[in-house]
């Protein structure tokens, strides 16, 4: 990489001679003039190091013209009284030929060498963005495929065997059908929610709702996933309109009540509590499941991100992720602890001003 | 409507989708003693077809390739009231609420259930055909006598303020079909009011505190995110 055309290169390196020059002019009344070389050695060791080889030379005879001019008696002419200066005249030439080789050479290899090793960082980039995406569409592509396998089998089965089957088997069929397409459905409405969040293109409807009701509304959609599960709630009776968006937070809390039906145990209830202090809104959902071991609290947002867990529970890995995106979405935050009595509680907490700012 | 549906007894149902496959599927879905089936692929398709088969109940689907779904509904209000349930996706609420706001009477997310389908078909014929308004209505543990203007909820009788009345008369007249915030705002409180949905959910919630047995989910007044609420008939 060439960091100045030739021609500035040069330009440089009479002025290195310039300074060497004025340099010299100061300490003159100090040094016999073959010492002066030693200044005029330098400046062509400097335009070695930063102007390269060619402008290394040509500062050297420059500076040796130089310095026959300037200080070699007679001076202010090019003549020379004593003939032993002719040996320093070469000396210094060909000393500054070897320098500036040297260093061009130095140079030359520790550029290739960093451009090595800027190829060897791109590769590996490269190489980690492809196993991510791989990662990612394996991911996709195995929860997309899955409900359908089962859908497309049971119905196959349906289709071509309805007649020979026994009524509860072909019930047994249709439920597996039914239930898988709406995990699939589930599925393409977590990937369109992060598809809205990695765009960036969401528009928060910040109006001023109650959280009984947003509550409530999670509760409905989930109603049919909940079964028989205990779900105790907990609003402070104060607590009445909070700005936010109703279809975004409904969905986060959608999401966080599916994931503590997913991991907790059977029959342990679930808690939804909130509160409101120093202007924020907090509400915490917590249940009575394994927790999650403590290094990987952190990522358990990540998008993809699924904790070692038994088989039966099929979570598509983004519900948390698109909760994190909706939160941020309003200004909020969310955070994951394990409790001490056992099991996760995930706690979002939202700014209460959010609404006087969007309209 | 005089002749809400034909001799054989079956309601008319119009669906207007330019998908085959769900036509197909609601075809199969629909066709049985109670309903007969007809199917536009597009807007004006569908809006000739309402004109000539003069349907008891229209399934619109919002993306149709030729015209918007919202101008469909405005076309066909212009000289019908025949309820139009709308067809659309999670994602787009402010859709449905454009729809339900320009005449349309509900809507149905995609996918979605026979069970749920014939639900909303049922309650918006049960409009369109008038039936002599109950004097008293009843659903799940919810009784409400509109002629004495009693409330009971659970077996006891309940107090409701005049606003909270009408709300709840508001709904049972529109019993299972969806209501939108504005729709609601201007109809209780008035135009000048149809922005104020602070109103609106202070009054669900104290309606809710009275009529439901757990307010935190309520199971009757429930909310459609997004877009209102909607009287939930139990039997």
């Amino acid at each position: 990489m060439k960091s100045f055309s030739e021609a500035t290169g040069y330009l440089y390196s009479l002025f290195l001679v310039a300074v060497a020059t004025i340099v010299c002019e100061f300490i003159r009344p100090y040094l016999v003039p073959t010492n002066m070389v030693m200044i005029y050695q330098l400046a062509v060791v400097i335009a070695a190091v930063k102007l390269g080889l060619r402008p290394a030379i040509a500062t050297a005879f420059s500076g040796v013209l130089a310095f026959d001019f300037f200080f070699v008696p007679p001076r202010l002419t090019f003549s020379v009284a004593d003939k032993e200066y002719l040996v320093t005249f070469s000396g210094f030439i060909v000393i500054g030929v070897i320098i500036s080789s040297l260093v061009a050479k130095v140079r030359e290899q520790s550029q290739e060498q960093a451009r090595l090793s800027r190829l060897a960082e791109q590769a590996r980039i490269l190489q980690a963005q492809e196993n991510l995406e791989r990662a990612l569409l394996n991911s996709i592509s195995h929860d997309l495929r899955t409900p359908l396998v089962s859908i497309k089998g049971a119905i196959s089965a349906l289709r071509e065997e309805g007649d020979h089957l026994s009524s509860h088997a072909r019930r047994e069929l249709m439920e597996t059908a039914y239930d898988e397409s709406e995990r699939l459905n589930r599925f393409v409405g977590n990937l369109l929610d992060m598809t809205r969040i990695e765009a960036g293109a969401m528009r928060l409807k910040i109006e001023p709702c109650d959280i009984q009701e947003l509550v409530g509304c999670a509760l409905d959609a989930m109603e049919p996933r909940l079964g028989d599960r205990k779900i105790l709630v907990d609003l402070p009776p104060g607590l009445t309109l909070v700005p936010l968006d109703m279809v975004l937070m409904n969905q986060v809390l959608v999401n966080l009540l599916d994931n503590a039906n997913k991991y907790a145990s059977d029959k342990s209830p679930i808690e939804i509590r909130a509160s409101a202090d120093e202007g924020r809104l907090c509400i915490r959902v917590s249940d009575h499941g394994p927790g999650v071991p403590e290094p990987e609290l952190a990522r358990l947002f990540d998008k993809f991100y699924r904790i070692a867990v038994p088989e039966r529970v099929g979570g598509t890995g983004l519900g948390l992720s698109i909760c994190k995106g909706f939160v941020e979405a309003h200004g909020g935050k969310i955070s994951a602890r394990n409790r001490d009595t056992g099991g996760l509680t995930i706690e979002i907490q939202l700014p209460l001003e959010v609404g006087k700012e969007e309209t | 409507m005089t002749a809400a549906h034909d001799n054989s007894g079956q309601h008319k149902i119009l669906v207007i989708d330019d998908e085959a496959a769900i036509r197909r599927f609601l075809h199969s879905a629909l066709s049985s003693e109670e309903f007969s089936l007809h199917e536009a692929e597009s807007g004006h398709g569908g809006l000739s077809a309402a004109t000539a088969f003069r349907p008891d109940v229209i399934l619109l689907d919002l993306g149709l390739p030729d015209m918007d779904g919202i101008d469909v509904i405005r076309r066909i209000r212009e000289w019908s009231d025949v309820p139009i349930i709308v067809l659309s996706v999670r994602e787009r609420e402010d859709d449905k609420v454009a729809a339900l706001d320009a005449g349309a009477d509900d809507y149905l997310t995609k996918p979605f259930g026979v069970g749920e389908l014939l639900a909303r078909i049922r309650a918006a014929l049960r409009r369109s055909l008038k039936h002599a308004d109950e004097p008293v209505f009843r659903s799940g543990e919810l009784v409400v006598d509109l002629t004495m203007r009693h409330v009971f909820a659970y077996g006891i009788e309940i107090q409701l303020t005049p606003t909270e009345y009408d709300l709840l008369r508001l709904f049972i007249t529109h019993a299972g079909r969806v209501l939108t915030h504005s729709q609601i705002l201007k109809h209780i409180w008035g135009v000048a009011y149809q922005d104020q949905s602070q109103v609106l959910r202070v009054t669900i919630s104290n309606l809710r505190k009275k009529i439901e047995r757990d307010p935190a989910r309520p199971k009757h007044i429930t909310t459609e995110p997004g877009v209102g609420y909607r009287l939930r008939i139990q039997d």
